[in-house]
């Protein structure tokens, strides 16, 4: 667990990583995702992560980016319940992203590891976080290092990590680890946990790290339960649901669990969200991604009514 | 944030409506399924004609369906 003395303050709460609505000619659908975002903090959600790895990230441009955060802020979500994930291996692009989060004064961003189609070496590794980090010096958007899945991104070894956190200690608030790993909550907590904050991506370890915060995909479906979970350390009773048998948030995690297994999980939460927002139009996935299959909708029908989502509740 | 001066989109005994913020507040939260949040009644009711759009699309799709494979 972390030591709070010595730490940055970082965020609280939930924050869903927010799915990107889509119209059919797959541009951007601002006013969707206005709504869902407005749902989601209406529901309890401290903010909501941007352009992350829920939200499709790589697949929206720097323009496009602007375009939401700004359109979000003139409609009144406001700055410090945002973060913006900065996905990239171009420096510049990844600053330009970082200096967005600045004009717009935004919760944080979160830094990930570069995108690359060959293997990178340490020390190559090691230079593209102090090229950046020297670009964004004297920011003041709370920063956080985004661990993402091997299959997505480059792996940072113990030695490049080590060396991005002793180098930019004063500049980051945690890292935040949504390999998808939990083993590497631990070997986190053993090696970072004293200098910098360490959460999870993962629901079910939030009981194993007793975060004060949570970036989570469950979230844009089942924010209130992700929060009871949190909140079970302090005492908060699990959900009643009239006509349902009790049940713990984490059997209810699970539960949900089980409807997402074996299923592309962007396009399922986006269809999970046209179920429960009634419209079909929340079903659009921007290429390279695709919607969902109509075998794979028959069966994510038949779990998602076996779940007997309680939207108001969950 | 404040939501005050929101819109609701709700679905109460299978019918969506529109409802204000004070509105939904006086509503018996097992009485109705809360579905999104708008910034103006404007807003969502633009959403809600998509709504009944959508469903009557798929509505039709599903009878032309049928037809087909009587």
């Amino acid at each position: 667990m972390n030591s709070p003395t010595q730490l940055k303050a970082g965020f609280h709460g939930v924050w869903p990583d927010v799915v990107t609505p889509v119209k059919e000619d797959h541009s951007l659908d601002l006013r969707r995702l206005e709504s869902h975002i407005r749902t989601l903090l209406y529901k309890g959600a401290s903010g909501v992560v941007l352009f992350g790895e829920c939200g499709e990230g790589p697949s929206f441009s720097y323009d496009e980016k602007t375009q939401a955060l700004a359109h979000l802020v003139k409609e009144g979500i406001a700055s410090n319940a945002m973060m913006l994930a900065c996905m990239g291996s171009s420096v510049p692009e990844v600053v330009k992203l970082v200096h967005l989060a600045d004009y717009l004064k935004l919760n944080a961003v979160l830094i990930s590891t570069p995108f690359y189609f060959q293997d990178l070496s340490d020390d190559g590794l090691v230079n593209y976080f102090d090229f950046l980090f020297r670009q964004i010096a004297k920011s003041p958007t709370h920063c956080y290092l985004h661990l993402l899945p091997g299959k997505m991104h480059h792996e940072l070894p113990d030695g490049v990590l080590s060396n991005v956190v002793e180098k930019y200690q004063e500049r980051l608030y945690g890292i935040i680890n949504q390999t998808g790993s939990s083993s590497l909550n631990n070997d986190l907590l053993k090696s970072f946990g004293e200098k910098v904050l360490i959460y999870s991506c993962a629901e079910s370890d939030i009981k194993i790290l007793h975060s004060s915060g949570i970036i989570s995909a469950m979230a844009n479906v089942i924010p209130n339960v992700v929060q009871l979970l949190m909140q079970a350390d302090q005492g908060v009773q699990a959900i009643q649901i009239p006509g349902m048998k009790v049940k713990s948030s984490e059997d209810r995690l699970n539960e949900f669990q089980a409807v997402l297994a074996q299923h592309a999980s962007i396009p399922t939460y986006k269809y999970l969200l046209s179920q429960i927002y009634k419209n079909q139009a929340w079903k659009m996935a921007r290429p390279p991604l695709s919607h969902l299959d109509s075998i794979s909708i028959t069966a994510l029908d038949k779990a998602f009514a076996g779940f007997a989502l309680q939207a108001n509740l969950e | 944030m404040d939501f005050t001066n929101s819109c609701f989109i709700i679905d109460r005994n299978k019918m969506h409506m529109v409802v204000s913020h004070e509105e939904l507040l006086k509503l018996d939260i097992h009485a109705y399924t809360l579905l999104q949040n708008f910034k103006s009644h404007h807003e969502a009711t633009v959403e809600l004609s998509e709504m009944l759009k959508y469903s009557m699309t798929t509505m039709n799709k599903k009878v032309d369906d049928m037809k087909k494979s009587h």
